[in-house]
Order: C-alpha cells, then structure tokens, then sequence
C-alpha cells in the first residue's frame, strides 16, 4: 500500500509512522505487506495497521555492487529488521557507525532512487538507529 | 519406477550460438547416449527463463522446440527460476506416470552471457521477490548475504569455510571439460581476497552465469539409471516472510519426501549435486538434505567428506560455482553428472562405488526446491 505511494502512505499517517500492513479484527494476527485475507484464520475483514516503526536488526550486509538504478549510493547496508509488534521487513540501513544484529532501529523516510535529475524521487522506508 | 535412458549437454560457457543450436546439441547426444532415434520420443518437457535481453526472446519454447526439431508431438514449458531444471525433470516423471509416454525428453536451456552483465543481473532478479525488497537495494547476492551472515554468527561458520567450498567446486570444475572453469586454476588465496560482493559474500562465493543446455531422456523401459525420488516443494518467494531464513523448509521437505520414496537415509547417499548458487548455500543445504546436524557443516567442509576424495563427494561437476549456472539447465545438468559419475564415465573426476545419488535444485533462495535420488541398477 504504501509502496505504491509513500507521499500518501506519510499523509495518511500523520506523517510519522508510516509502515502500513494489516491486521486481523478476528483474531489479531499482523502482517507485512499487507493482506486482503487472514491467512492464519481465514477470516476476510482486516483493517489497516499502523507500525509504530520500532524494531530489532535481525540480518544484515552492505552491498557493494548494487542492482540498477542504486550504483550511485554504494556501498550500502540492506538488513531484515524485525519489528517490534513481530513481523519482518527488508529494507536498508542509515546513519550509523557500527551495526550488529539486535541493535535497536527506528524507521525513517529517505530518498530510495530517483529517475535522473529532472525525474520522480522514489521515497521509501529506512532505518536508522534508535538509542 | 522411471529409468534416465540417455544424458546430454552442452559446455557450460561463454559460447554466442543461438539457443535452438544448444539445444540440438544437448538432445543429439542424450539420444545418441542410449542410441534411440528423435522418433522415439512422444513428448518434451522443457525450462526457460525467457530472458529478454539475449537478442532471441522467445516466449514459446514448447512450439520453438516443436520447429526445432520437427516433431508435433505434446510439448509443455515450464519455468521456475533456477530450480527449472528440476522441475521439468519432475513434470516429466508425473507426465509418464500418466501412461500415456514411454521416452519423455527433458530439456533445460538459457542463454546469459551474451550482454551486458547489469542486464543479465536484472534479469535472474526476475526470480526474487521485486516489490519490497529489490526496491529496498536487495538482489540475489544480497539476499542470500543475509541469511549467511544469520547462519555464520549462530553457527560460528568463517568466510574460511565458505572460501574452502568454492575451492573444492573449483578444484572439481578443473576437471570437467564442460566446465566454464575447466583447466582454469583458481587458488584459495584467490578466493579469499576478491572482492565483497554483499558482505559476509566476495565474488568467489557467488555462482557464475553460463550459456548452456542439458537434456536426459526419461523412459518407462528399464535402464542402469532407475530414479527412486523426486520430490518439489515451495516457500515463500522474500527471505523475510520466513519464520527461520537459515533452514530452507522446501529443501528439507522435498528432501524428506525423497527419501521416503526411495526408502533410504541420508548416509545412504553416495555422491550428490547440490545447488551452490552461493557458497553458503551449499552448506545450509549439508545440513538440510540430512548429511548432518543443524549447525554442523562447516565440519564437514573442514574435514574434506565432500571433497572429491572424501566419503560423500558433492559437486563433482565442479557445481554451480565453477561449472556454470545456467539457469534452467543447471537442474538437467546436476543428472547429467551424478549418471556420467554412476556410469564411471566421469573422467579424471570419478568417484568410486557408487549406488545412491543425490540432485538437489532450488530456485530463488530457497524458494522453490527439487531434489531427486537416482540408484544404479
């Protein structure tokens, strides 16, 4: 959801907490991405869930040869965070001086590529450290 | 049960010949293997990838083949990322499962190498999840960096013990004339200073892209080369959906149902190819596959068993990693090996005494898994 419009996806939440998933009314299971269906119950009605953008590092590595698009930002850290309400994310990495797995990170909006100098910026989610 | 009649393929390379070229190649000398004529086969099972930027982009590969070889007989396409191979192999044996076939001819074929390597990265990124995690900066090296720095810190596994595999699958590869690295020495010190690709991984733990084509013949008649296995599994596409990323659920499920069908255990397996798309790969898939305990395969690249010389060779055809990895051929071409080993047809590189072997083919990392046990009749 976000994906497709992070302006939106930070509007919508009150341009703080923006990692939109979902959330089961029926029995509480949260997901990322987003689901239409709760696949731990079946149940069809989940609302929006807000994460409070809080997690733990739970992989990480720092890329030295990037796929198109990301040469310019090399080298940089890509890391599988787990958030604190219990499901993971990939995303990457900002701002820090030494990372290890189970350091405490916050999400934060940053500049993922951008079409050229005249072109699109492409937002997305980062992580920075929190303490 | 079903019996591989006949085996064929094609260098693993650089070579720029048009796909149909490699594929005759590869077909002609499965045929010739068990000396059956084109004739003889009443269907095809062929893989791949469909990649766009090699200047032939052809989508239909069933009715391409049809041409190909002139034949208007029932031909299906399947496509699974790197895992292509192993699944046509095991489409085909449900195929002839049917009764209605009695020599199905399984084909795997890419061409990679014949562009610019960025074009040919996105391309294999076609096989991994794209929306929220290659927009992140993710890629394939990337991916599976992840879950070996996750592995490496739990298990206490060194970026020695990865380097000590990509030798031994060099060492092997040296060996074999369909080899991309064939006669090309590479030493450990080599390996272990190239560059980090995605840390803990340098470009010696990553596989290397190939053109190539691999083609076995698959037969309700009986042959030396019975298949007692073949099992395929699959797992969500992104390493993060996962509860656990340093265990691949597709490859210990297929593998334990594989076994099942054989009625054998892991110690039982003689010889074995195994998927090293990177080399950390390879030792999570020791440890899956049952060849030992969770966290215990470093002691097993230490100790040299999988070595050529050692009591469970792996990767004798110098595997992914010094082979080639040609996407959807490399499945076909893990058979190619274990029958030319079984047959003691494998040169400077043969193993001795065996009567188990072992393929194991994943797609993605750890996406989708095949594993398929042959047994020498």
């Amino acid at each position: 959801m976000y994906k497709s419009n992070i302006v939106m996806a930070w509007r919508k939440t009150n341009r703080g907490n923006y990692i939109i998933g979902s959330k089961c009314k029926e029995c509480h299971a949260l997901f990322f991405p987003s689901r239409t269906r709760c696949t731990k119950c079946e149940s069809n009605k989940l609302e929006d869930y807000i994460f409070n953008g809080n997690g733990k590092i739970f992989a990480h590595s720092t890329v030295f040869y990037p796929p198109a698009g990301l040469e310019k930002q090399v080298p940089y850290t890509v890391a599988i965070i787990k958030l604190d309400e219990g499901p993971k994310m990939t995303a990457q990495v900002v701002e820090f001086d030494d990372l290890k797995v189970g350091m405490k990170v916050q999400s934060c909006v940053r500049e993922l590529y951008s079409d050229g100098k005249s072109g699109i910026i492409h937002y997305g989610i980062k992580f920075r450290p929190s303490d | 049960m079903m019996f591989i009649r006949g085996v064929g393929m094609t260098k693993f390379g650089i070579q720029d010949v048009p796909s149909g070229q490699m594929i005759y190649e590869s077909a002609l000398e499965a045929l010739g293997d068990c000396g059956i004529s084109m004739n003889e086969i009443d269907a095809i099972v062929v893989s791949n990838n469909d990649i766009i930027s090699n200047g032939e982009r052809q989508r239909h590969s069933a009715s391409m083949l049809s041409s190909l070889f002139q034949k208007k007989i029932p031909i299906v396409a399947v496509t699974s990322g790197c895992s292509g191979g192993g699944t046509a192999l095991w489409t085909a044996i449900r195929l002839q499962k049917s009764g209605n076939y009695n020599n199905i001819l399984v084909i795997g074929f890419e061409k990679m190498v014949s562009n610019l390597s960025s074009k040919v990265t996105d391309e294999m990124l076609m096989g991994a999840e794209r929306l929220y995690e290659q927009s992140e900066g993710m890629n394939f090296p990337a991916a599976n960096a992840l879950v070996a720095q996750q592995y490496m810190s739990i298990y206490d596994a060194t970026s020695d013990d990865l380097a000590l595999v990509a030798y031994k699958n060099h060492q092997n590869g040296y060996l074999n004339p369909k080899a991309r690295f064939y006669k090309k020495k590479i030493s450990i010190d080599e390996i272990k200073k190239s560059p980090v690709v995605a840390s803990p991984l340098r470009l010696f733990d990553c596989s290397i892209p190939a053109n190539g084509a691999a083609a076995l013949i698959l037969s309700k008649e009986k042959s030396d080369i019975e298949v007692i296995g073949s099992a395929e599994e699959t797992d969500y596409l992104a390493p993060f959906e996962r509860e656990d990323m340093i265990s691949w659920d597709a490859s210990k499920k297929a593998a334990a149902e594989a076994y099942k069908q054989a009625g054998i255990y892991p110690d039982d397996i003689d010889v074995a190819e195994l998927h090293d798309a990177f080399t950390s790969v390879e030792l999570i898939s020791y440890e899956d596959l049952g060849f030992c305990k969770k966290g215990e395969a470093k002691e097993l690249i230490r100790k040299g068993i999988t070595n050529l010389n050692g009591k469970l060779p792996v990767n004798t055809s110098g595997g992914l990693k010094a082979k080639g990895h040609p996407i959807s051929a490399t499945g076909i071409s893990q058979i190619y090996e274990l029958v030319k080993q079984m047959r003691n047809e494998a040169g400077e590189r043969q193993v001795s005494n065996i009567k188990y072997a072992m393929a194991q083919n994943i797609g993605g990392a750890g996406s989708n898994v095949t594993v398929h046990i042959l047994k020498k009749c």
